[in-house]
């Protein structure tokens, strides 16, 4: 093999790498940074940061151009709504470019938007539909969204706080994704790396299963983390996929204090990762 | 203009429907063709002909991508060129890029194979579905798409250092990868 050959095979790589790699954004770290620290001020001002955080950013663009998405409530939780053209974003989840007909299942009703009026119609994503917990809960990570005859994937993201110290378990949060012990997982990643082995999952998931979850005020006070602090902290985006193919992207793991931030719970961990 | 309907506008042998794929991805894929190539003028050639592939191959092809498929084309046809028109001068990012790839090849006192065009593709697939989605993409990035350190990192959002370590480390693993799978 020399290396014109190596060269000519990778112009022959399947399309998907080469779409992913296309679309990625740029400063999607930075941008998180600035979300989490937005996060904090809220808390600070002793709001409800949930809903303020979906309503002030609701349909625009964010510092770096990405599209911040429109948020809609649902069943006790938020979900985001997907641009469909966001190709980059939909490639993250494991979602096509296209709903079909096929793909719609059963109605389940309307949500409601950010200032709580009645919002479209929601449906059962129907690849998903037979994806359950052993307890017989269907995975809720993923539904379609029709809104004047345009249809488009609802992402769960958040649960509905009733206060700022609301949280969840972290096997009641893997529940969404019909995941609920390590043989479901096919591959987590933190940072940079990969694991695919049963092993390595194994023992991450008795790492997070076992971990004290907590809401925003307990974390706060026992942290004691200013703003720029928990801005600048180093931070390793996690990504879980399911043997389903059902993907977890928004939990985020900051080393220097050893917690888990995922849809606004903190789980702090015994052992670093 | 979504991908989709773009395709419906070859379908329909629609000229808009070149027009829509340029504006949507010919920034990209020329910006491509000239690291390849290093000169305007071949890139700006380079793309046109590219246009002018995805019109007569669509249809019947009906690419599930259609932006990494006019760049996968591009890509071909740019480094035809560049090989047919490669003199002394080696100076553009996708000359660095062989350089570097150069470092993933294992060393030929191993057992010298006539390794397939196709199956060092279905090797590569295999080792970018095994690293990170951010890694693979970084690879992608700067041996597919031909970008340099300076635009990986403004993507990316990584320092052009860190992108460089990242390079590093992937070419190593890449070439364990290679000895590990295939004994190359």
């Amino acid at each position: 093999m020399n290396v014109n050959k190596l060269s000519d095979a990778i112009g022959h790589i399947d399309e998907r790498f080469i779409a992913s790699a296309m679309n990625r954004r740029a400063n999607k770290k930075r941008r998180r940074f600035a979300a989490a620290n937005f996060l904090i001020l809220v808390l600070v001002a002793g709001f409800n940061m949930t809903t303020l955080f979906r309503c002030g950013s609701s349909d625009k663009k964010g510092d770096d151009g990405a599209m911040i998405l429109n948020v809609i409530e649902y069943n006790g939780a938020y979900y985001e709504q997907v641009d469909m053209n966001d190709t980059y974003l939909l490639d993250m989840y494991n979602l096509p470019y296209e709903i079909t007909s096929e793909m719609v299942g059963k109605n389940l009703g309307s949500g409601k938007n950010a200032v709580g009026e009645k919002y479209g119609n929601i449906y059962v994503y129907a690849p998903y539909s037979k994806i359950t917990t052993k307890d017989g809960r269907t995975c809720r990570s993923v539904y379609v969204s029709e809104e004047n005859g345009e249809y488009s994937f609802l992402l769960f993201c958040n649960i509905v706080s009733f206060d700022s110290n609301t949280h969840m378990e972290f096997t009641e949060l893997m529940s969404f994704f019909g995941i609920d012990e390590a043989e479901d997982i096919e591959s987590m990643t933190i940072g940079d790396e990969k694991y695919i082995s049963p092993e390595d999952i194994s023992c991450l998931y008795d790492i997070f299963t076992s971990s004290l979850s907590m809401g925003s005020d307990d974390f706060s006070s026992i942290n004691d983390v200013g703003t720029d602090e928990f801005a600048h902290m180093e931070v390793l985006d996690m990504r879980i996929v399911s043997k389903e193919g059902v993907v977890i992207n928004n939990m985020m793991y900051y080393s220097g204090i050893n917690y888990i931030r995922w849809a606004d719970n903190y789980f702090r961990l015994e052992e670093g990762l | 203009m979504q991908d989709i309907k773009i395709l419906d506008l070859f379908f329909a042998r629609s000229e808009e429907a070149i027009k829509q794929l340029k504006e949507k991805y010919g920034k990209p894929v020329l910006r491509m063709a000239y690291n390849i190539l290093y000169d305007s003028l071949d890139a700006e050639e380079c793309l046109n002909d590219s246009l002018l592939a995805v019109w007569n191959t669509i249809p019947p092809k009906r690419p599930d991508n259609l932006g990494a498929y006019f760049a996968k084309i591009a890509r071909n046809i740019s480094i035809s060129k560049y090989r047919k028109k490669h003199a002394e001068k080696r100076n553009s990012v996708y000359d660095l890029s062989l350089e570097e790839l150069s470092e993933c090849i294992p060393s030929t006192e191993n057992v010298e194979r006539n390794i397939e065009l196709k199956e060092i593709t279905k090797l590569i697939e295999e080792y970018l579905d095994s690293i990170s989605k951010e890694n693979a993409d970084i690879f992608v990035m700067r041996y597919f798409l031909c970008l340099s350190l300076k635009e990986i990192s403004k993507r990316t959002g990584h320092s052009e250092r860190n992108i460089s370590v990242k390079l590093f480390r992937i070419r190593n693993s890449l070439r364990e990868y290679l000895i590990k799978r295939e004994g190359m």
